[in-house]
């Protein structure tokens, strides 16, 4: 027994001394863990404390009110026009592409009416942002998708898993919400380059107030990815790995920093704008979603610190 | 011997490698980049026949092919979107673009920096900087050359271990790093005895007696002077021509390449003549050559 210990103690050794390091390894590792989570919820309250110290500005707010007064004008405008800008032959057309849809997958009802619905208001939103040229033209000048915008019953199909996934919660879908992307703060900018600002559309309205339908308890997260994949509109976010939000860093192209230290995407649900992620709002149904480009911490925008 | 391109000045030659490798890093354009990749190609193959430029590829092409692939997975700026990944990012045709265009640019620049280092050899920089600065100049070229001395040495040494190894007959694991570990004690103790030696020897030839002079066999011709008129002017043409915006560039938010006048067509020609300078140079002296063999 000693003459084995003598002849193999560098073995125990060295499995010892690994299994030291892994435990200090695992021990160390969910310390650190815990602690950074404690860090993530320190800095959101920072966040918040920079925020007071920046926003002194009430004119501003005033202005942003009177933008919020004509952007409800805008969609009043919006609702006329859907009566109006349907001819009857692109309302067949629809049925027509819709009815094969239903025949192909056979979907439910509900299905078929939410897409009417989409599609509908997807070209007059469309003619809202860019009057002057054609509905497929503004389209593409925002995010060539790959899907071919030529018919709109094609817009449909997409990469296999998603539109599995998309189709089974289209048949769920029993909710809907206002959604608008504005960037038009950005365009005032001139930090902004003319690179990116020569695609932007020029009135700085992204996605004009647009119903989308959703599944009960979706975040305002899959509402914008819905609506961007649907309207093929750009939008590129990150993963925040220990929480699992997302973080949106740019949309139409348009990214967090471009216009200065202090500029990027905030939302707002109903005017107010909620002091977590996107992706951890519930929205619920008939609410008023808008993301909205800031220069300056929000308050260009209406996101002053009330104090709570 | 030292034939054509190798036998300039030093001060020419670092010229025309600090121009070419500093326009093909800040000048990301397409063009621009894929000549300097052409040039760098012929011009290892003219330098260090195919074996360099075999190894030189394997070792670029592993750098190259991971910055293809990572590109589009962490940067979804752009336009035209391919597909997308099922996250919901989309994969854009701009980022495969800029991928692709960095692979290349990082590429050919170790390409220019491997053919630096195979011509300046100590010597020439004991040229370049001796008189200016040199004590710094002779560390580094003592430097250089201690390396080169270290791996012949290290090689023998080992040989040594591996035939002690076989004649004791075991060949365990423990043995094997009881023999790196005596490899490596040999060789600190090498390494101080050698430091001290070369510290003595020079202290007996009176190092630091007098100022330090520098024996060169480089000497500044006309041809020289002829190269670096050359690559100022290259270099001027171009600095002009990217800051008149002919060499305008976009990859990100849209792929753009919108500059087909004259002065961007004479910027491609003249960074053309610039990367090939030295290639152009070899050439001319090779065919020098052959009619001088052919009359005799």
């Amino acid at each position: 027994m000693k003459k084995w210990f003598a002849e193999n103690k560098f073995r125990i050794l060295f499995g010892i001394i690994i299994a030291a390091v892994l435990t200090a390894a695992f021990f160390a590792g969910t310390k650190s863990e815990m602690s950074e989570k404690g860090v993530v919820v320190s800095s959101s309250e920072d966040y918040h404390v920079i925020v007071e110290n920046s926003s002194k500005d009430d004119e501003t707010h005033i202005s942003d009110l009177s933008n919020e007064e004509t952007s409800a004008e805008v969609s009043e405008h919006e609702s006329k026009i859907i009566e109006i800008s349907l001819p009857p032959e692109s309302s067949e057309k629809v049925l027509s592409s819709l009815n094969e849809i239903s025949l192909e997958e056979s979907a439910p009802v509900s299905f078929t009416e939410n897409t009417a619905s989409i599609l509908a208001e997807d070209e007059s939103s469309l003619e809202i942002s860019e009057n002057e040229n054609s509905v497929e033209t503004s389209e593409e000048s925002l995010f060539v998708t790959p899907e071919s915008s030529a018919d709109k019953s094609e817009n449909i199909p997409l990469p296999s898993e998603i539109s599995e996934e998309m189709s089974l919660g289209q048949e769920t879908e029993n909710s809907s919400c206002i959604i608008s992307i504005d960037c038009s703060t950005a365009l005032k900018n001139d930090k902004l380059s003319s690179k990116v600002k020569r695609i932007l559309p020029p009135d700085g309205i992204i996605l004009a107030e647009t119903e989308v339908s959703f599944e009960d308890g979706a975040s305002a997260f899959e509402i914008l990815r819905k609506i961007c994949r649907e309207k093929g509109i750009h939008m590129e976010f990150s993963t925040i790995p220990l929480t699992g939000g997302a973080y949106i860093e740019g949309i139409a192209n348009l990214y967090e920093f471009d216009c200065g230290n202090l500029s990027g995407w905030m939302f707002s649900i109903n005017g107010e704008f909620p002091s977590v992620g996107c992706s951890d709002v519930k929205v619920s149904s008939g609410d008023k979603l808008a993301f909205l480009y800031t220069c300056n911490m929000g308050d260009d925008i209406g996101n002053h610190f009330s104090g709570n | 011997m030292e034939t054509g391109f190798k036998m300039f000045h030093p001060a020419a030659q670092l010229l025309f490698f600090v121009s070419v490798i500093s326009v093909t890093m800040f000048v990301m354009h397409p063009v621009i980049t894929g000549i300097s990749f052409i040039a760098s190609v012929l011009w290892i193959l003219c330098d260090g026949g195919i074996c360099a430029l075999l190894r030189n590829l394997k070792f670029t092409a592993v750098t190259s092919a991971m910055i293809i692939i990572i590109n589009p997975l962490i940067s979804h700026n752009g336009m035209t979107a391919i597909t997308y990944f099922p996250d919901g990012n989309p994969l854009t045709l701009e980022s495969v673009y800029f991928g692709i265009a960095a692979a290349v640019m990082i590429s050919c620049t170790l390409k220019w920096f491997y053919s630096f280092n195979r011509n300046f050899t100590s010597d020439k920089i004991i040229c370049l900087f001796g008189r200016i600065m040199p004590k710094p100049a002779l560390l580094i070229s003592m430097t250089l050359g201690f390396i080169e001395k270290f791996k012949t040495k290290m090689n023998s040494v080992s040989e040594v271990q591996k035939i002690f190894d076989c004649y004791s007959g075991e060949n365990s694991l423990i043995r094997r790093i009881k023999s790196a570990v005596r490899i490596f004690s040999v060789m600190i103790q090498w390494s101080l005895e050698n430091s001290i030696d070369t510290a003595d020897s020079m202290k007996s030839r009176g190092y630091g007696l007098q100022k330090r002079t520098a024996y060169t066999l480089y000497r500044f011709l006309p041809r020289d002077g002829f190269m670096v008129a050359i690559t100022v002017v290259c270099d001027l043409v171009i600095i002009a021509a990217v800051f008149c915006g002919a060499l305008e560039y976009s990859y990100y938010p849209y792929f753009l390449l919108d500059s087909q006048g004259i002065v961007t067509m004479a910027a491609y020609a003249v960074f053309a003549l610039l990367c090939t300078a030295p290639l152009i140079v070899n050439i001319l002296e090779e065919i020098k050559w052959k009619s001088i063999r052919s009359k005799i």
